[in-house]
């Protein structure tokens, strides 16, 4: 049957050449295709073509992407007038939607195409107000584009100069450090120009290590050189370090260098720290980092491995965060406090309950606890109820927590209004149970900031007349002078004294005056020291008025405070005691 | 079979035959080259200029027809090149931005994300801001995650109000950010206060009430006295200030009003507070409003008012001093003090000088007799030689003096009384010193 069968194929007969010929070819063509790709002839460019017509028909069906808004932008501008190309800009301009750098790009290359760069930018000061200086970029790369020796010529254009340094930079230019000159009043540029030294590190050490030589500004070099440190640092640590230590004196680009080592390699990092017989590394970094470097020097340190963790990876989940606790051996014998990353760095779940669910499934342990203490106290900023409620399920024990659920709520301001005797009773008995003492002082200060002169009556009325010996609580001791003295004589010296001046005299009186003096003495010192000399009893009063003349002496001149001993509310000891602290004080011979 | 047959299957095998073979030079799709970090820097090709037939419509068609597997390898073989890396992370944002994100946290490279994410999270937060916000919400880095949760609601934010707010009010606690004005308060003020104020306390965008209130109060001041009066601000918010002073610039009576009548004192006092800086109200005004205001407010709200006032007569400077009289004197008012007497120094030194004689205290006439003394004329210093020893001082002295050229110093002082050339005596060394 097979010989029959190939008896009947006719090998000379044209067709089936043809058609395998045809075939052979009609599958090359389609390659492209069936690798899901556009045909690669006839590209369309900015300049030239229908761009319309093309990729229309060539996109793989199974897997169809929408055209976005920089397509059609750069379909529609392909063909636009210089006119056109101004009004786009000036719509640009006016809504100052930021973010559209890239937009603008490509309508000053087509704009490029039909006017010189001079003219653009004296249109563009044509639109008055201030031109944003990160859209200069825009204009400058497109002129590149154009026209790269007119673009870079240093002379030209001055509101260009950031942008033209970062370019130089960018396409690892080795003279890039010349073009610095003029960069100094662009806000962003010290920034932008290290991101673009450390990515240049990345690709050419070589070109970018010659910042270090370059005649630029010490503090801009400084920043530089942490700058092409951190990049050399993170493909090749040991050169970097070797650079780095060259140069001398570089806390910061050292602190770059372990950074980035200790995120891939931190038993390395650490060994070359110690052979190099460095101490610390941690000048001049922001927390984060601060804290992952002391894992180098201290790598059992829970809170050390935290920021080590988040700096290799910004997205540090509950889990892996988990998982690097139990890999890196903590000394859980010690207790640790890491601040709350609510106005702080470090890390932070932004949905704190969620993340709470999560860890409280997590294997009961020490590393489970630091993570769900951890979550707490972010979460209290949140919902202090909840977070303290979840951490008491859980059994989590927080001192932070416990001061936070202290502060003095709106019932407990509503009493202190109404029943201050009652609601502030503990904080004038010292045998009393301290908790609770701390909101309570809070709550009293608060009271205290609104009314200081109602305050300090009801102050004076909690102590006992015949006696001015403290024998309250400390809370209740410093209420007292923050009231009298912070609170009212600060910001009312001359009411507050003679309010002290309407006491019965006695040791109340005499405390009262000791928790304003000084307040009132940053007034007037005069004031302050004549009030003393009539208000305080004989006998212990020296010390305070030695102190006040002196005051006299510097803030307002030395004739004026010997002039003070004149007041017949001295005696002619105690004058003769100050003046002769006075002459010292002054620096004059004693007679 | 036939011959027809034999050329169909001729024509498939060749088909196929033709799909196998390899391409042309020149023919073959761009290697993807690995992600290393090295192949990151931006960089030109050697002859400094791209790659012809790649221009930016060129890159932007090609991108056009990809599909979604292969945006990675053709992302990479950019990223060598600033202008098209550029425009490559613009288009992958606009075509597939949950996989362009994907990528990018997958690298897990601090250069890549300050890069690019900024960009494509203004883009996604366009196209899809639930989507755009779920994704930073993964971000617990506290730094990283709160500039780009701040992008995706800033981009919506401008878009869509309520959207924005939305999304602020999940985006949890910022550090510090500038605050300010911003162009969507703007469109719908009252819409714009009410959602802020709607906000989860934890939200640092409830600062921005500071901002959207006095513009709202500037175009309808009526509603937002209304507004406030049933609002509660959080503890440590004071935005009633920037209300109330706005409000009270078109309508000061209301605004008194409506202050007076906020139960709680500490609202109140922040909500009187803000009319007296908004300077619209008279002597006698300021004197009932001053009396019920607590000291803490008073003591910083009159000086500061003193001294932002701009003076161009004497009887400016006269009504500042009426308001001076009812403040409680302290540091602040010192300030304040030197203010006017700087002021009625450039005005009417001679009328200056009669001023700071009534004033009620030693403290204050030595503050303002300095003052005064700063730039008066060597030919006609001020009288001091009537000054009692307290309102003296060794820095009055020593602006004095320095008026004064060193042949005439010793002169002037010889006039002084005994006590006041005593004490010129001794500062005249000091400045020989």
């Amino acid at each position: 049957m097979a010989s029959a069968m190939k008896r009947s194929i006719s090998w000379r007969h044209p067709l089936p050449w043809l058609a395998g010929g045809t075939g052979l070819l009609a599958g090359f063509l389609c390659q492209p295709m069936f690798r899901g790709e556009p045909p690669t002839s006839g590209t369309a460019t900015l300049e030239s073509g229908d761009p319309d017509s093309r990729g229309k028909s060539t996109k793989p069906a199974a897997a169809p992407v929408p055209i976005g808004p920089a397509t059609r932008l750069l379909r529609e501008i392909s063909n636009a007038t210089a006119a056109e190309c101004e009004q786009r800009v000036k719509s640009f301009y006016e809504a100052r939607e930021a973010g559209r750098e890239i937009d603008l790009e490509v309508i000053f290359r087509r704009w490029l195409k039909l006017e010189s760069a001079d003219a653009i930018l004296a249109k563009l000061d044509g639109f008055g107000g201030m031109w944003p200086t990160s859209w200069n970029t825009a204009f400058f790369l497109a002129w590149v584009e154009e026209d790269e020796s007119a673009a870079m010529d240093r002379a030209k254009h001055p509101r260009l100069a950031a942008a033209r340094a970062l370019f130089a930079i960018q396409s690892g230019n080795p003279s890039f450090a010349d073009y610095f000159a003029g960069t100094e009043n662009f806000f962003t540029f010290e920034e932008q120009a290290a991101e673009a030294l450390t990515l240049l590190a990345r690709d050419r050490p070589d070109v970018a290590m010659l910042v270090a030589t370059a005649e630029i500004p010490q503090a801009l070099k400084a920043k530089a050189i942490t700058a092409v440190a951190r990049g050399w640092a993170s493909l090749d640590p040991a050169a970097a370090l070797a650079w780095v230590r060259s140069l001398g004196q570089a806390d910061g680009a050292l602190g770059a260098v372990f950074s980035e080592w200790a995120k891939t390699d931190p038993a390395g990092a650490g060994e070359a720290k110690t052979a190099a017989g460095i101490v610390d590394v941690t000048m001049g970094h922001e927390l984060v980092t601060n804290l992952a470097l002391r894992s180098l020097n201290e790598p059992r340190n829970a809170v050390n491995q935290l920021s080590l963790a988040l700096l290799r990876d910004p997205f540090l989940d509950v889990a892996a965060f988990h998982q690097h606790l139990l890999d890196s051996g903590i000394d859980w014998e010690r207790k640790y406090f890491g601040m709350p990353a609510i106005n702080h760095d470090g890390w932070y779940p932004a949905d704190p309950e969620a993340a709470a669910r999560e860890a409280g499934s997590l294997p009961p342990g020490k590393e489970r606890d630091f993570i769900l203490t951890s979550i707490c106290h972010n979460w209290a900023a949140h919902d202090l109820d909840a977070a303290a409620a979840f951490a008491k399920d859980h059994g989590i024990q927080s001192s932070y927590l416990e001061e936070l659920q202290l502060e003095p709520t709106e019932a407990m301001r509503e009493a202190a209004r109404t029943a201050p005797d009652e609601t502030f009773a503990a904080l004038f008995d010292p045998e009393s149970d301290s908790t609770g003492r701390q909101a309570l002082y809070t709550l009293a200060t608060e009271w205290a900031a609104a009314d200081p002169e109602t305050v300090s009556e009801w102050l004076i009325g909690r102590v006992p007349a015949d006696d001015g010996e403290v024998r309250d609580t400390q809370h209740a001791d410093l209420l007292f002078s923050n009231t009298l003295g912070y609170q009212w004589a600060r910001q009312d010296p001359i009411g507050a004294s003679q309010w002290v001046g309407s006491l019965p005299d006695g040791p109340l009186k005499s405390r009262a005056w000791g928790a304003m003096s000084e307040r009132v003495a940053d007034y007037s010192p005069d004031l302050a020291f004549e009030l003393s000399t009539t208000l305080l009893d004989r006998g212990s009063r020296m010390p305070l008025l030695e102190s006040q003349l002196k005051a006299v002496g510097q803030k307002i001149g030395y004739p004026a405070a010997f002039e003070l001993l004149k007041s017949p509310d001295l005696s002619e000891q105690e004058s003769a005691v100050l003046a002769e602290s006075l002459r010292s004080s002054m620096g004059a011979p004693a007679r | 079979m036939n011959t027809k047959t034999v050329a169909l299957l001729a024509a498939f095998a060749g088909f196929a035959l033709g799909l196998a073979l390899r391409s042309v030079p020149g023919h073959e799709p761009e290697p993807a080259p690995e992600a290393t970090k090295s192949s990151l820097a931006p960089r030109k090709t050697a002859a400094g200029k791209p790659e012809p037939g790649l221009t930016m419509l060129g890159l932007a068609e090609k991108a056009a027809a990809l599909g979604r597997g292969e945006w990675l390898g053709f992302f990479r073989a950019q990223l060598g090149f600033p202008d098209r890396a550029r425009l490559a992370a613009r288009l992958w944002a606009e075509s597939d931005p949950a996989g362009f994100w994907r990528w990018l946290r997958g690298e897990r490279d601090e250069a890549l994300i300050d890069r690019f994410a900024s960009d494509l999270l203004r883009v996604w937060a366009g196209a899809d801001p639930d989507a755009a916000m779920n994704a930073v919400l993964q971000i617990t880095d506290k730094d990283l995650g709160d500039e780009l949760r701040r992008e995706v609601v800033d981009t919506v934010i401008e878009r869509d109000l309520a959207k924005g707010l939305e999304l602020a009010g999940r985006a949890g606690d910022f550090n510090s950010f500038s605050w300010g004005p911003r162009a969507w308060m703007k469109k719908d003020p009252a819409a714009a206060v009410k959602g802020l104020a709607g906000l989860p306390p934890v939200s640092d965008y409830r600062h921005f009430l500071k901002y959207a209130l006095p513009i709202w109060a500037e175009s309808d001041p009526a509603a937002v006295l209304e507004w406030m009066k049933s609002v509660r601000p959080l503890k440590y918010e004071d935005w009633l200030k920037e209300g109330f002073e706005t409000a009270a610039k078109s309508d000061p009576s209301a605004a008194l009003a409506a202050a007076r009548s906020l139960a709680d004192l500490k609202h109140r006092a922040t909500a009187l507070g803000g009319i007296v800086s908004s300077g619209k109200l008279d002597a006698a005004e300021l004197a009932d409003v001053f009396g019920e205001l607590p000291l803490s407010i008073s003591a910083r709200s009159g000086p500061e008012m003193i001294q932002a006032q701009p003076y161009q007569t004497a009887a400016d400077l006269a009504a500042s001093a009426a308001l001076l009289d009812q403040l409680p004197p302290g540091r602040d008012t010192l300030r304040a003090v030197d203010t006017l007497a700087s002021r009625w120094s450039s005005l009417d030194a001679r009328a200056g000088w009669q001023w700071a004689a009534a004033l009620p205290d030693a403290a204050m006439r030595r503050q303002a007799y300095v003052r005064l003394s700063s730039d008066a004329s060597p030919d006609s210093l001020p009288p001091i030689a009537d000054l009692p020893l307290s309102d003296l001082s060794d820095e009055l002295f020593r602006k004095l003096l320095q008026r004064l050229p060193g042949d005439r110093r010793d002169a002037w002082i010889r006039q002084l009384p005994a006590g006041h050339a005593t004490w010129a005596g001794a500062v005249r060394d000091q400045i020989r010193e």
